[in-house]
């Protein structure tokens, strides 16, 4: 204590400093000053929504949305004009979960292989790889959805005109129509038996794994499970009565396809555009991770005799994961907001049926709270995936 | 230093709680509207005839029309408007947040519009109905043999549950494409993407004049709807409704009376009681109604009546070549009919 240089000041007592030249205290005043104002500003504009909106005689209630809708909607999972304009909701829901989760699927495969192709020897993948990096990430997204739509599925011969491809497949302005299977009446016992199937599969794996551990030779663990599993579930189709799946195949009927699964024009232009656009940015987030990784390692691992496949997998790949997964996660939110770009080509998302919701009911604001609502909850289930993997690809520290 | 800081805090406050003092002022749209200097009108840009957004960057129109009106009405000035050019979706929310004084976009008047929506529609200018467009080559007689054909319409209209009642009545099953506005429906349908775009009538024949070739296409004969049309204002703003609607009625009864703007002038000397009234020359018609009280000589001066507006954008003097119709006057058989101006 004596030693402190400032002790003097602490024996001179005498020497009050007053509160408002006191540093705790003015930073503690200042804070609150600021949480005040922040308060009474959200104070300010909530109290001025709610008087505009007594106004206008509008009210924040969702009680209509159990009336019913009236309208149709052309895509999506079963919907009648008799259903309420929740379940109208949900159809746009599923559609914008349908087509954000095959959309962040596809565009992380095309934008891996970009990324890789970006850092590849070979001149006309690298060249290729750049020139698709700098075309697709500088156009906005909705002028190449407008081009996807219009240029490219619009484009395509009428229904009846279809360009039939080998597999039953058909390929016009209505969309694409492929064979699908269908269930039967035997399908549920089917479910069943893949059931047993990944238990053998689950089963033989931990054996393999317990062996494993006994001889300490590490050897391949997918082939043997996975043909138990497969083996399993396909015997199974033999030893029931009946097949358990049927396969339809589109049959012009009418103004329509009948039968088979159906793609609209709508969903593929949606579809593409976002897989396309958004591979373009996963490509340079994968290009900077890889090259993240301190050369070194890749050294390191070729000493100890390592294949340049299991440098790549077992040392670079990892790593890169690390630097490669936050970034990625932003794009897989940025791709699940931009489908709400899907009002301009007509499919049926969730803002296109919310808007139109909105317009029927005219309910805008609980409308407009229930798309926050509903974006806000889905991008935090997305951000919660993506982190539980990064969690588990970061260096664990002790 | 620090004294300073705390000033600047404090006079921060001050002026918060000043502006919370001020906000909780209400004015009528009529007042804000005249304080303004300039009326905020909310239209359509891609119906030619009804509102559409010229190349050369001018709106016109025969809804646009009514927006010049109502601003002469309270300026005696066509050109203080400011055109907001909005889709379907997005009309409603515009008129009730305030940033529009009035929507004249075709807009159908119907019940829960008025009531739960929250606005107030004024008068019908134009009867409309919905129709179905097809192409020729379809050889589609009626719009009953399009059972499970693919429809292209514009979402957010009444035209969506219209053909989803008419079909759910003959129990016959279609599919139904919306697009944000008519562009989007008009490309996809002239791409064959569906079968047949509807719509109310007016827009489908304006549109399809639009097309480069109209004659592959016929607009059918059935009607499968009422759609009224008119301008409608924010909820419960009696004043500022008033000058909307006897703008309209005020446009509605010059051509009654066989004013027009060639002959302005020489009606304003005109014996009649009820056009020295109607013109302002006589009485307090406008003063009551908080504006001009020439607004009506106003209007014609500057826009015209109401037949003329027709003509000059749907009728005989423009590419439509519509009839009146409906739209007639109550006196040729029409349904338009102004109450008196006394």
């Amino acid at each position: 204590m004596t030693n402190n240089p400032h002790s003097s000041l602490h024996k001179s007592e005498a020497i009050r400093i007053p509160f408002y030249r006191n540093v705790k205290m003015i930073n503690l005043l200042l804070q609150l000053l600021f949480f005040l104002i922040i308060g009474i500003l959200a104070f300010w504009l909530l109290r001025n929504m709610f008087s505009g909106l007594a106004q206008q005689n509008l009210k924040i209630q969702f009680g209509f949305m159990t009336e019913e809708a009236g309208f149709s909607i052309s895509e999506g999972i079963e919907f009648s004009s008799k259903n309420s304009y929740w379940k109208a909701f949900q159809v746009g829901a599923v559609n914008t979960l349908y087509v954000s989760v095959l959309g962040i699927l596809l565009s992380t495969v095309l934008g891996t292989l970009i990324g890789v192709g970006r850092l590849s020897h070979n001149f006309l993948i690298n060249t290729l790889s750049t020139a698709y990096v700098e075309i697709v990430r500088n156009i906005p997204l909705l002028v190449q959805l407008f081009a996807w739509y219009h240029v490219v599925y619009l484009a395509l011969p009428g229904i009846r005109q279809s360009i039939p491809l080998p597999g039953s497949i058909h390929l016009s302005n209505r969309g694409a129509f492929f064979p699908w299977w269908e269930g039967t009446d035997t399908t549920r016992m089917w479910f069943g038996f893949i059931g047993l199937a990944i238990l053998s599969g689950i089963g033989v794996l931990t054996i393999m794994k317990r062996k494993e551990r006994r001889s300490g030779l590490p050897q391949s663990k997918i082939l043997l499970p996975l043909l138990v599993f497969s083996g399993v579930s396909l015997l199974s189709i033999f030893a029931l009565p009946q097949y358990p799946l049927h396969l339809s195949s589109p049959r012009l009927k009418g103004f329509n396809f009948q039968g088979g699964i159906h793609f609209s024009p709508e969903f593929m232009g949606l579809l593409t555009g976002l897989t396309i656009y958004t591979a373009a940015f996963i490509a340079e987030i994968v290009r900077a991770g890889i090259l993240a990784v301190h050369k070194g390692q890749g050294e390191a691992a070729q000493a100890l005799g390592l294949t340049p496949l299991q440098i790549f997998r077992r040392v670079v790949f990892p790593q890169a994961l690390r630097v490669i997964f936050p970034p990625l996660a932003n794009q897989y939110l940025n791709l699940t907001k931009n489908s709400s770009l899907a009002l301009v080509i007509g499919f049926a998302d969730l803002f296109q049926v919310s808007q139109t919701i909105s317009n029927q009911s005219g309910n805008a604001i609980p409308i407009i709270l229930l798309i926050m609502g509903s974006y806000l909850s889905l991008s935090l289930f997305i951000s919660t995936i993506i982190n539980w993997f990064n969690t588990k690809t970061e260096i664990v520290t002790r | 230093m620090t004294k300073n800081r705390l000033k600047l805090a404090a006079s921060t406050l001050f002026t918060l709680v000043l502006i919370l003092g001020a906000s909780s002022v209400f004015a009528g749209k009529l007042d804000t509207v005249k304080r303004r200097g300039i009326l905020h009108c909310g239209v359509n840009k891609m119906i030619p005839g009804f509102g559409f957004l010229t190349p050369s960057g001018q709106f016109e129109g025969f809804d646009v029309a009514f927006c010049k009106a109502i601003a002469s009405t309270v300026f005696n000035d066509p050109t203080k408007v400011k055109y907001v050019p909005l889709s379907s979706a997005q009309r409603f929310t515009a008129l009730q947040a305030g940033e529009i004084d009035v929507l004249s976009r075709n807009t159908t008047w119907t019940a829960s519009r008025d009531g739960a929506v929250g606005l107030d529609f004024t008068v019908t200018t134009f009867y409309d109905g919905q129709g179905v467009l097809v192409k020729k080559d379809l050889g589609i007689q009626g719009i009953s043999e399009l059972a499970g054909a693919t429809f292209c319409t514009i979402s957010g209209t009444t035209t969506e549950k219209n053909i989803t009642d008419y079909f759910a009545k003959r129990n016959v099953k279609f599919k139904l494409l919306t697009f944000e506005d008519a562009d989007g429906m008009m490309s996809a349908f002239r791409a064959n993407r569906c079968d047949a775009a509807t719509s109310d009538r007016s827009t489908l024949l304006a549109r399809q004049y639009a097309e480069k070739n109209p004659s592959i296409y016929v607009l059918m004969d059935q009607t499968i709807s009422k759609e009224p049309l008119g301008p409608a204002v924010g909820s419960n703003d009696s004043q500022w409704r008033d000058v909307v609607v006897w703008t309209v009625y005020g446009m509605l009864a010059a051509e009654e009376l066989g004013v027009t703007q060639k002959n302005l002038e020489a009606m304003k000397k005109n014996k009649d009681p009820v056009i020295q009234r109607l013109l302002g020359v006589t009485g307090t018609l406008g003063k009551g109604l908080g504006v001009d009280n020439h607004f009506v000589a106003n209007i014609i001066k500057n826009v015209g009546n109401y037949g003329e507006v027709f003509e000059r954008n749907l009728g005989m003097k423009s590419k439509f070549k519509m009839s009146r119709g409906l739209n007639a006057l109550w006196t040729d058989g029409g349904l338009m009919y102004a109450p008196p101006f006394r």
